[in-house]
C-alpha cells in the first residue's frame, strides 16, 4: 500500500471505536458517575465506572484551573485543563489520593500497573466558554457554533501499554473486551467525552445557580472529543508491520466479501443511499484551513455527488453491484473519494464483516523469528518480488535521503529531522526501510547465493531487522508501507491519517504536514445513553 | 524503582543501541531482557554486566565463527550474548524438529543473559530448551524456567563455554522455579541509571526547527 493512499483512508465499521461501542452494547455494560467532588472553579476529581461481564474499569478525572497562558496542545506542555487515568477495577480513597499526586503530572508522575491509560485534555476555549455561558444563563449554545468545533475538549496525549509505568498490555490482552487493538485507550477516551460535558454543565451551575440548564440532548450528542496528534504516533505503522497487515487485511477482507455479493437487495440499497446522503452532509461540514486537505474535501464532495448520480443510473441494480461501484470509482473518483467509497460499501454489511474487527490485534512475538534455512538466493528473489519498488529510488540523491527520524531528548518523542540541515542523523531511528532493504540487496548480491540466512546473519548481524521484515512481508503483504519514509516529498501526516482512520477518527484537520486535529465519537451515544441508543448508527451524522 | 515490562524492554533496547550495537540486535536484546524480567530474573542487571564487559568491543571481534561441528566461537575469543543470542534463536528454529539438537558457544560472557534469548525462542516454538555452563544450569519451558539450586543468579563477567540443547517438559532434578507473570518489576535504581545513561545516546536534542513543527505548534491553542 502506498502512503498517498493510506493518507486518504476514512474510518470503516471495523474501526476500533465503533467495534468497541458495539461490544459494550452487546454485552450490556453499565456506566455510572460514582464520584463528583468539584469546587466552584471546577477544580476537583470525578470518577466514572464502566462495568462489564468480567471486569470493572474506572476513569479517574482530575479537573484543574489552568491559567490561559499555560494552555498548549504541545507534547512538551506541563499543565492541562484535565488529566485522566483509567483504573483497572474500583479505586479506593487511597488509590485516588495517590493518583491525585501523580496523574496531574502525567509523564513526570508515577503510574502503577493498576492504571491502564494515562491521558490529558485541554478545553477548546471559545466553544467551552460559549457553552458554559449559555447554559449558565438558561439558554442553549448556538448549534452552528457547536458543530463548527465539534468538541468541548481535546486530548493531547493518550498513553497505554506500559508507558510511564502503566499496566502492560499482557495484563489485559486476554480479556474479551480488549481483544481488538487500542480498545482500552478508546474506552478511556469515550469516558473522557462524558466528563467534558459534565464539567461544562458543572461550571454553568456555579456561574448561574438559579438559571442554569443542562445541555440539550441533541447538542450533547453532536459533541465528540477532539485530539491533536503529531509525529509521536507516526512511526507506529512502520515499527509494527504485523499489526499494520492485520488492520489492512481485515479492511481488504471486508471489502472483498462485499464485492463478492452477487446482487443487492432493495433494503441494503436503501441503507446505502441513506448513508451516502448522510456522508455528503458530513463532508459539507468538514472544515479545514489546510490548503491540501481543503482541496481534497472539495473534490470529495464532487466525488460523492457523482456517486449519487451514478446510483440514480441504476448502478445497484446490476449484477455484483458493489464490485461494480469500486471498479467505477477507480476511473471516476479521486483517491480520497475511492477510499470513502470503500467505507460506504462496507457500511450496510455489518453482518457480513463485523466479525473481522476482533482479528485486528495480534501477538507480535512469533513474527520476530527468522527462517535461517532460507538461502541468500531465495531472499534476493523475495526482495525482487516485494521490494522491487525500491530499485526506482536513487539513494545517491539528497531528496531520497532528505529526512531522518529521531527521538527528541526533550520529551522522548519521535521527530523528523532534515538530514542536511540539522544535527543528529548519526542517531537515526530504524525507519529507513526502503534504503536499508536496498543495502541488504546489494550485500546479498555479493554473498554465496546458496548460503543459509542463519549463516549470513552470523557474519552480518546488522541485517537481521531487514531479513526479519523481508520474510514477514512475504507472508503478510500489507505489512509494508511501499514508500521511502525519509524522502523529501514524504508527507508525515499521511501516516497519522491512516492510523487514526483505523481508530475511527473523523474531521481530519491538518495543521501542518506533521500534525493534525481530529474528532472522535462525534454523534456517538454516551455511556449514559448507550442502553437506549443504537451503538453503531452515529458515524455519519443524522440528516 | 518499579518499571512496566514495556519500560524494561525499551530501556534495554535503547541502552544496547546507545552502546553502539545495531538497532536490530538492540531490539532482540530488549525482548530477551523483558522475558528474563518477566520470569523474575535480573535481566537488566545481566545486560549491564555484558555491556560493561564487552560493550566497548568492535562488533567484528564478537562475530561468531562456526568451528568444527556444532561449536561456535567469537572472532576475538570472547562471545557476547547480545551478538550470539539471536543466532542461538535461529539455531533453535532451524533444529526445532531435531530431537538431538545441541551446540556449544565458547567463551561467552554472562551466559545467563542467553537464557533470555532462549526463553523467547521457547515461547515462539513451544519447545523446551536447556543450557548449562560450569557455574550453572537452566531449563527453559517458555513461561517457566528452572535454575539449578546451586547456582547464584548474580552473574560475573567471567567467560564460560555454554552448552545449549533440547530440553524436556519434565524439568528433571529439582531447582528454583521462576514463573512468568505480567506486572511491574523492581529494578535497582543504580542499574536503571546506568542503562538510561547509555539510552540517552540515542536521543537527539531538539532544534528550534523541530519545535516549530511539533503537534500544537503555531497556534494560540485557545481555538
Amino acid at each position: 500500500m502506498r502512503l498517498g493512499r493510506m493518507g486518504a483512508f476514512h474510518q470503516t465499521r471495523l474501526s476500533f471505536m465503533r467495534a468497541l461501542l458495539r461490544q459494550l452494547k452487546r454485552e450490556a455494560w453499565t456506566f455510572d458517575r460514582t464520584m463528583w467532588r468539584m469546587d466552584d472553579r471546577g477544580v476537583g476529581v470525578g470518577v466514572y465506572q464502566a462495568r462489564g461481564p468480567g471486569h470493572t474499569y474506572s476513569l479517574v478525572c482530575f479537573a484543574h484551573d489552568l491559567p490561559p497562558d499555560m494552555r498548549s496542545d504541545r507534547v512538551i506542555a506541563e499543565r492541562w485543563d484535565a488529566t485522566f487515568a483509567l483504573f483497572d477495577g474500583v479505586p479506593g480513597e487511597a488509590d485516588i489520593a495517590r493518583m491525585s499526586r501523580n496523574v496531574p503530572l502525567q509523564e513526570a508522575g508515577n503510574c502503577q500497573e493498576t492504571e491502564l491509560v494515562l491521558a490529558r485534555a485541554n478545553r477548546s476555549v471559545r466553544l467551552f466558554e460559549h457553552v458554559v455561558d449559555c447554559l449558565a444563563g438558561g439558554e442553549q449554545p448556538d448549534p452552528e457554533f457547536v458543530e463548527r468545533t465539534g468538541y468541548l475538549m481535546r486530548t493531547t496525549a493518550v498513553y497505554g501499554n506500559g508507558k510511564f509505568g502503566l499496566g502492560d498490555r499482557e495484563r489485559i490482552a486476554a480479556r474479551p473486551e480488549f481483544r481488538g487493538a487500542f480498545r482500552v485507550e478508546l474506552l478511556a477516551v469515550w469516558l473522557i467525552r462524558w466528563f467534558t460535558v459534565d464539567i461544562a454543565e458543572h461550571l454553568a451551575r456555579q456561574r448561574g445557580p438559579s438559571r442554569a440548564v443542562p445541555l440539550d440532548p441533541r447538542i450533547r450528542a453532536s459533541l465528540g472529543v477532539g485530539n491533536a496528534t503529531g509525529l509521536g504516533m507516526a512511526p507506529f505503522l512502520g515499527t509494527h508491520p504485523g499489526l499494520l497487515h492485520a488492520w489492512m487485511d481485515a479492511r481488504e477482507t471486508a471489502l472483498m466479501r462485499v464485492r463478492n455479493i452477487g446482487c443487492s437487495d432493495a433494503v441494503t440499497g436503501e441503507v446505502f443511499r441513506a448513508t451516502l446522503a448522510r456522508a455528503r452532509r458530513d463532508v459539507a461540514r468538514w472544515r479545514t484551513d489546510d490548503a491540501r486537505q481543503a482541496r481534497r474535501v472539495r473534490e470529495l464532495a464532487g466525488d460523492l455527488e457523482r456517486l449519487a448520480v451514478h446510483l440514480d443510473g441504476g448502478a445497484l441494480e446490476r449484477p455484483a453491484p458493489w464490485d461494480g461501484l469500486v471498479r467505477w470509482s477507480e476511473e471516476h473518483l479521486t483517491t480520497e473519494g475511492q477510499e470513502m467509497l470503500v467505507s460506504l460499501v462496507i457500511e450496510p454489511h455489518g453482518e457480513l464483516v463485523d466479525d473481522l474487527a476482533d482479528g485486528m490485534a495480534l501477538d507480535e512475538l512469533p513474527l520476530a523469528a527468522v527462517d535461517g534455512a532460507m538461502t541468500v538466493g531465495e531472499a534476493l528473489a523475495m526482495i525482487e518480488a516485494d521490494y522491487g519498488w525500491t530499485l526506482a529510488i536513487d539513494f545517491g540523491s539528497r531528496d531520497a535521503n532528505a529526512r531522518f527520524w529521531y527521538v527528541s531528548e526533550e520529551k522522548l518523542e519521535p521527530r523528523l529531522g532534515e538530514r542536511f540541515e540539522e544535527p543528529g542523523a548519526d542517531r537515526e531511528q530504524p525507519l529507513a526501510f526502503a534504503r536499508e532493504m536496498r543495502r541488504l540487496r546489494d550485500d546479498l548480491l555479493e554473498a554465496d547465493h546458496r548460503l543459509g540466512l542463519a549463516d549470513f546473519l552470523m557474519a552480518r548481524p546488522e541485517y537481521r531487522g531487514e531479513i526479519r521484515r523481508l520474510q514477514l512481508v512475504s507472508r503478510m503483504p500489507y505489512a509494508e508501507i511501499r514508500d521511502n519514509l525519509i524522502s523529501a516529498d514524504m508527507v508525515p501526516v499521511d501516516l497519522l491519517r491512516c492510523k487514526l482512520s483505523f481508530f475511527g477518527a473523523t474531521r481530519f484537520d491538518p495543521k501542518s504536514d506533521r500534525w493534525v486535529r481530529i474528532t472522535m465519537y462525534q454523534n456517538a451515544p454516551y455511556p449514559d445513553t448507550i442502553r437506549e441508543d443504537p451503538a453503531d448508527d452515529w458515524i455519519y451524522p443524522p440528516l | 524503582m518499579n518499571l512496566s515490562l514495556n519500560q524494561v524492554e525499551n530501556t534495554a533496547r535503547k541502552a544496547v543501541r546507545g552502546a553502539g550495537l545495531p538497532w536490530c540486535l538492540a531490539e532482540d536484546a530488549g525482548r530477551a531482557v523483558r522475558w528474563l524480567e518477566m520470569m523474575g530474573l535480573p535481566g537488566t542487571s545481566w545486560l549491564l554486566l555484558v555491556l560493561a564487559s564487552v560493550g566497548h568491543r568492535r562488533t567484528g571481534e564478537l562475530l561468531l565463527r562456526q568451528q568444527s561441528g556444532p561449536v561456535w566461537r567469537a572472532a576475538g575469543g570472547t562471545a557476547s550474548p547480545l551478538v550470539a543470542g539471536p543466532s542461538l534463536v535461529d539455531a533453535v528454529h532451524l533444529h526445532r524438529d531435531d530431537g538431538g539438537f545441541g551446540l556449544t558457544l565458547q567463551g561467552v560472557v554472562c551466559p545467563e543473559l542467553c537464557a533470555g534469548y532462549l526463553g523467547v525462542a521457547s515461547l515462539q516454538t513451544g519447545a523446551p530448551l536447556a543450557m548449562s555452563w560450569a557455574r550453572g544450569d537452566m531449563r527453559i519451558l517458555g513461561d517457566r524456567v528452572f535454575v539449578d539450586d546451586a547456582q547464584d543468579v548474580g552473574a560475573t563477567a567471567e567467560t564460560y563455554d555454554l552448552a545449549v540443547r533440547n530440553g524436556s517438559r519434565d524439568p528433571g532434578r529439582p531447582g528454583r522455579e521462576f514463573t512468568g507473570a505480567a506486572g511491574s518489576r523492581r529494578v535497582d535504581p543504580r542499574i536503571l541509571d546506568m542503562l538510561e545513561t547509555l539510552a540517552r545516546r540515542t536521543y537527539v536534542e531538539s532544534t528550534e526547527m523541530s519545535r516549530l513543527s511539533g503537534a500544537g505548534a503555531g497556534l494560540s491553542d485557545t481555538d
